[in-house]
């Protein structure tokens, strides 16, 4: 094993010496995509140049970058380069999502329950996600601490980039839907607990975080669980994010009516907020952001079965022009290759579509935490990419490749290979 | 009665005096020039940027002439009157309306609880002023087949209609598109019970077919014995002729097959009875391609149309196309479908721009939304294309079909502009003109509130690069600029 390594690191200086000294030994591993308009993110797009990959992390990326010698080239002429995207918020890995133990739940962490095989994550790969961040449900008020991982379907070794960068809050009618006060002999069951109502939820909230305010004042605990009040403390402090699940305006402003009333430095993020365009002055305000999805076509007729009923095809534009940092998310509910085709779509209805490409790397990973590794093509951060076949926003784009780590996790099959897999099923 | 005589008196003076010969001929003159015009219209001259005939090759800069609703001329050496009415498209893209063909929305509930319906017709629940249509004529449609939908056996007549007009008499289109069947089972069935159900329902009017041929022909054969002219025909049963139509082949039957297990059972019903089948295909129906494309069936695909299938022992799984699956296998006519179930689903573009990603050549997928379908509908002698003859249904984009940026602008049935979106208020305010002042007051503010907190320098100028990029590929509309240098 050792000698082979040796031998071959012996072979790639001996084949190198001659052209050129400064390659590093690394060269193996490295990899040049080049030929291709590169969507750095940070910074002006580059019409055609050169990305080059060592190592699992970008090593260059210019219009003309020396490839370093024995690096494996993939010419992506007429193709476009982006960062890996990243799902917002995913919803998948968990096979129930739910804590019931209890409606306030900070100490609960997805990483301790994640299925990182669970097939969502190559749907995610094969669709451009290269990352994505998992919370838990939205039936808690408090539901625990989220978790930023790849998409290659490995161990969670191998695909954590990040835990506990955002903790899930619900507001809305899913804590509360179905609920019944648990009258008589106590259950288990999720349906026989409080709260019934948004007011009750909001006063579930109000009571943690004062809680946690006053621990953190330096006043003995009231009866709490000092545990669940040290849970809350990352995001009670502002190191990380509330993920706040809310659709209506009504939620959206219970959230940040509370947020005011505490006083405490949080940073509040609202997932999926289907009625932000209703209130984005007030969003604006308060510094909050959003993270849309999952986007359907509700028909005008079918619309007051959705919880924020008050659907905009231009609340993503709405957003944007009042300076809201955006991200977007599947919510576990939609295709990954919707999601992305529905962005075109958003774009279509007012969105740049330079502002589109960034909530869909950066602003994700700003909001989930992990700007520092992924979102641009930026040298040093992680060498996830996608080289896309045209627009990355367009429906009739494919993806040809996803590198994560620097390795080509998926390549689109050959044409030819595809059509011989289908045959006549006898059903 | 006495003011009546009165008047006509008078005027009968008036004229006689001499003073009204004048102006009676004008009036004659007038009313002979309406006349005129209510029996054979003006031509229309719609000047386009791009014509995409679908039948033959694109277009640019050319003139379609329509009279009385019909396109009597297409090309780029028109000579357009200097006092013709002109719809002016020439700064966008026109194509053939876009067709729909199948949907069971726009009538409420569209299966009769009752298995075996064949009687009932769509045309009697429809409903007119349903949302629905409102936003199929927004994405550019201009024909859909209404039926009855998948939950039943065998579920009634459904009918072809435009997305416009107050009442069903209005809209229709071609009054019986065809009849419904499914082989999905429904409630409790097993798929061997609701097929036992399929096959007594058909042997039942086979026979009743039967007697009454054989009934007709006694009594002709007796008249003749008897020297008498054949007697006249018993009128049709109203409740039994549907389906007494459909074994003769002279009613489609639209069956809606969820598995490729189904298209087998297909194929046995077409076999004994002789239908004129369009196949709905759902689930994976795609497997059963190649018996499809033997028997020469055109398809009409339900969503969704990328299927995710993982192999049972891997776990690995695949992306199938199902256009592109059943076209691989030498299907000829392959129709698309939307569903409410994602954002872009809604339109038939998306749904053609999806098939193309997949790899279904452009000119099969701009047909699978326009000329397959009607073609299947047996409306292709006036949709489907820009061609001679055919009907001037026709939408007019405001760039390439398959560009995210495009909308629908006009839409254009028999001539007449039935759809605007400069007059559609609901989604007007996504059109407004950006007020610079207005524009920029808004990111002022949201940058002085955030000073120090948000180092997004690269934020603000991209974000100001793209606004007039995206403003040119709204306003220039034609213009494909865009495309090309996102690409």
């Amino acid at each position: 094993m050792i000698s082979n390594r040796m031998r071959s690191l012996a072979a790639a200086v001996l084949v190198a010496a001659p052209v050129s000294v400064s390659v590093p030994a690394s060269a193996q591993d490295a990899l040049v995509i080049t030929g291709a308009r590169i969507e750095r993110i940070a910074g002006a797009p580059i019409g055609s140049g050169t990305v080059v990959v060592a190592g699992g992390k970008i090593r260059g990326v210019g219009p003309s970058v020396a490839a370093p010698n024995g690096a494996r080239v993939i010419d992506a002429k007429g193709c476009v380069v982006t960062p890996g995207f990243i799902d917002a918020d995913a919803g998948i890995g968990l096979t129930r999502e739910n804590e019931e133990i209890a409606e306030v739940m900070p100490e609960a962490r997805v990483s301790d329950g994640i299925d990182t095989r669970d097939r969502g994550f190559r749907r995610r790969l094969r669709a451009g996600f290269t990352a994505a961040f998992v919370g838990p449900g939205s039936r808690a008020v408090i539901g625990g601490h989220g978790v930023v991982l790849k998409t290659t379907g490995r161990d969670l070794a191998r695909v954590l980039v990040r835990d506990g960068t955002g903790l899930r809050v619900a507001m809305g009618g899913e804590p509360s839907s179905g609920n019944r006060s648990a009258k008589g002999s106590p259950s288990p069951s999720i349906y026989q607990r409080r709260p019934t109502t948004r007011m009750g939820i909001v006063f579930l909230l109000r009571e943690a975080l004062y809680d946690y305010r006053a621990w953190k004042a330096g006043r003995p605990p009231r009866g709490a669980n000092v545990a669940r009040l040290a849970a809350l403390d990352p995001a009670g402090s502002g190191a990380i994010p509330m993920r706040v699940h809310a659709r209506t305006a009504v939620d959206l402003t219970a959230m940040l009516n509370v947020a005011a009333e505490l006083d405490l430095p949080m940073r509040i993020v609202f997932d999926e907020a289907t009625e932000a365009h209703a209130v984005v002055d007030m969003l604006a305000r308060r510094k909050a952001s959003v993270v849309l999805g999952p986007f359907y076509f509700y028909p005008r007729d079918r619309r007051e079965m959705a919880e924020g009923a008050n659907v905009a095809l231009d609340n993503a534009a709405c957003c944007h022009r009042a300076g809201i940092p955006l991200a977007f998310r599947t919510g576990g509910a939609m295709e990954p290759r919707d999601l992305r085709a529905s962005i075109g779509l958003l774009v279509g209805y007012g969105l740049p579509a330079s502002a589109a490409l960034e909530a869909l790397t950066l602003g994700a990973a700003r909001m989930t935490g992990v700007a520092d590794r992924l979102g641009s093509i930026e040298v040093g951060k992680d060498a996830d990419l996608v080289i896309w076949e045209g627009d990355p926003l367009s429906p009739t784009t494919r993806v040809r490749a996803v590198i994560v780590d620097g390795q080509v996790e998926y390549h689109r099959p050959p044409a030819s290979a595809a059509a011989a897999q289908r045959q006549e099923g006898n059903g | 009665m006495n003011g009546l005589q009165s008047s006509e008196r008078r005027m009968m003076n008036w004229i006689r005096s001499g003073r009204g010969w004048l102006p009676l001929t004008l009036v004659a003159a007038a009313v002979v020039v309406a006349a005129a015009q209510a029996s054979a219209q003006r031509a229309v001259y719609i000047k386009a940027g791009r014509v995409i005939t679908v039948s033959g090759a694109d277009l640019t800069d050319a003139t379609i002439v329509v009279k009385d609703g019909r396109i009597t001329a297409v090309g780029t050496d028109v000579e357009v009157p200097w006092d013709a009415e002109v719809i002016d498209a020439s700064k966008h893209v026109v194509m053939p309306g876009m067709i729909e063909a199948h949907t069971s929305r726009g009538m409420g509930t569209s299966n009769e609880t009752v298995p075996s319906v064949p009687f009932l017709n769509a045309r009697d629940a429809l409903n007119a002023v349903d949302f629905y249509f409102e936003d199929r004529l927004r994405d550019g449609v201009v024909a859909l087949n209404v039926m009855p939908g998948n939950r039943t056996l065998i579920g009634g007549q459904g009918l072809v209609v435009k997305p416009h007009g107050l009442t069903v008499e209005d809209m229709t289109v071609k009054g019986r598109s065809g009849m419904k069947l499914s082989l999905l089972p429904i409630g409790r069935d097993s798929r061997m019970s609701h097929m036992k159900k399929l096959r007594r329902e058909f042997m039942k009017f086979s026979d009743e077919r039967a007697t009454e041929a054989e009934k007709r022909k006694a009594a002709v054969e007796t008249a003749k014995a008897k020297g008498e002219d054949a007697p006249d025909e018993e009128p049709a049963d109203p409740e039994k002729q549907p389906m007494i139509d459909l074994l003769a082949g002279k009613m489609k039957a639209f069956v809606y097959c969820g598995a490729a297990a189904d298209v087998r059972k297909l194929v046995e019903l077409d076999e004994s009875f002789g239908l004129d089948v369009v196949p709905v295909l759902g689930g994976d129906s795609y497997k059963a391609a190649a018996t499809i494309a033997a028997r020469g069936w055109p398809v009409v695909i339900a969503p969704p149309l990328v299927r995710v299938e993982r192999d049972e022992e891997t776990l690995e799984e695949t992306e199938v196309c199902t256009p592109k699956a059943f076209l691989d296998a030498g299907v000829k006519s392959v129709s698309l479908l939307t569903s409410s179930s994602a954002l872009g689903a809604r339109h038939l573009w998306f749904q053609a721009a999806v098939a193309i990603r997949h790899g279904v050549p452009r000119a099969e997928a701009l047909k699978a939304i326009t000329l397959y379908p009607a073609t299947t509908l047996g409306i292709a002698d006036r949709f489907g294309s820009i061609e001679v003859g055919k009907d001037a249904n026709l939408t007019i984009l405001t760039g390439d079909p398959f560009d995210y940026g495009t909308w629908v602008d006009r839409v254009v049935f028999e001539g007449k502009v039935i759809y605007d979106r400069a007059d559609d208020k609901r989604i007007a305010r996504l059109f407004a003109k950006p007020d610079p002042a207005k524009e920029k007051a808004p990111e002022k503010k949201a940058s002085k509130e955030t000073p120090a907190e948000k180092s997004d320098g690269a934020k603000k100028p991209a974000s100001k690069k793209a606004a007039p990029k995206k403003s040119g590929s709204e306003k220039s509309d034609g213009d494909k600029s865009t495309g090309g240098d996102r690409a």
